[in-house]
């Protein structure tokens, strides 16, 4: 069977776009099949690397483009490109999760996320853009 | 997001319905504010029509927790589905406020 070519979709970077970013994560979990399980999993972790860059990227982002597509192995690859300032969610700290509550914040937490639900977590600078990827594997 | 607060057996139900995301928490916030003015030890959390939430709703969450751990209470949770309890979980959530399976186990819980 002949692998699906991906769909990119770009996006302005503010909030309002979210909307849009999920619906597209929706459609893509419907013609690929996937479990409910998978697609909460794709759309949270696109949505904390949109919201980082909505929220912190300094100068902000022009754009955003999410590309979605199925790879020979079966698993889901998701590559997040945005223009702003060089940010590497790889090598943010996980949250200290045995802090209490006066202690706890949510720092980190998005990233964590990803890399408690993805394989292959990567980031690049490529051409003034960062460059950020990861793969989930099917829930069976 | 829409959030509608409610008062059973001189408890504060807050009754969330929709997606807690980066573009909602904040209108959560901005409706739980005059709320949170006064001091609420005990507040309990309805997340029975909650269809997704994400760090940004967690963080919402969290500014409840504070608030009543600072007023000596504690924040009560039920009805979460398998998802949101998923991700209540995987952030460590669970030993900052109480889980419940529903409304009656959450009136009938201590603080």
């Amino acid at each position: 069977m002949p692998t699906p070519a991906p769909t990119p979709l770009r996006l302005r970077p503010e909030l309002d776009e979210l909307e849009r970013l999920t619906g597209h994560i929706e459609i893509f979990a419907e013609e690929q099949n996937l479990r409910a399980k998978d697609m909460y999993a794709l759309t949270l972790a696109v949505e904390e690397l949109f919201a980082n860059t909505v929220n912190h990227s300094q100068p902000p982002a022009t754009f955003v483009e999410v590309t979605m597509g199925i790879e020979a192995d079966g698993l889901v690859s998701v590559e997040y490109v945005d223009d702003g300032s060089a940010f590497d969610p790889t090598q943010q700290a996980d949250p200290d999760l045995t802090l209490g509550t006066a202690e706890r914040q949510i720092g980190g937490l998005g990233v964590y996320f990803i890399r408690t639900s993805m394989e292959d977590f990567r980031y690049a600078r490529r051409d003034g853009c960062n460059v950020t990827s990861f793969r989930r594997r099917p829930a069976a | 997001m829409k959030a509608a607060i409610e008062t059973e057996r001189n408890l504060p139900i807050i009754t969330l319905s929709g997606r807690l995301d980066t573009a909602t928490a904040p209108g959560l916030d901005a409706q739980l504010a005059p709320f949170l003015a006064e001091p609420r030890p005990r507040i309990l959390m309805d997340l029975s029509e909650v269809t997704y939430i994400s760090s940004a709703g967690l963080r919402s969450i969290l500014q409840l927790v504070k608030h009543t751990a600072a007023h000596g209470g504690r924040l009560g949770l039920f009805a979460a589905s398998p998802h949101i309890m998923e991700v209540i979980e995987i952030s460590g959530f669970p030993s900052l406020l109480d889980v419940y399976p529903d409304r009656e186990s959450a009136l009938n819980g201590h603080a």
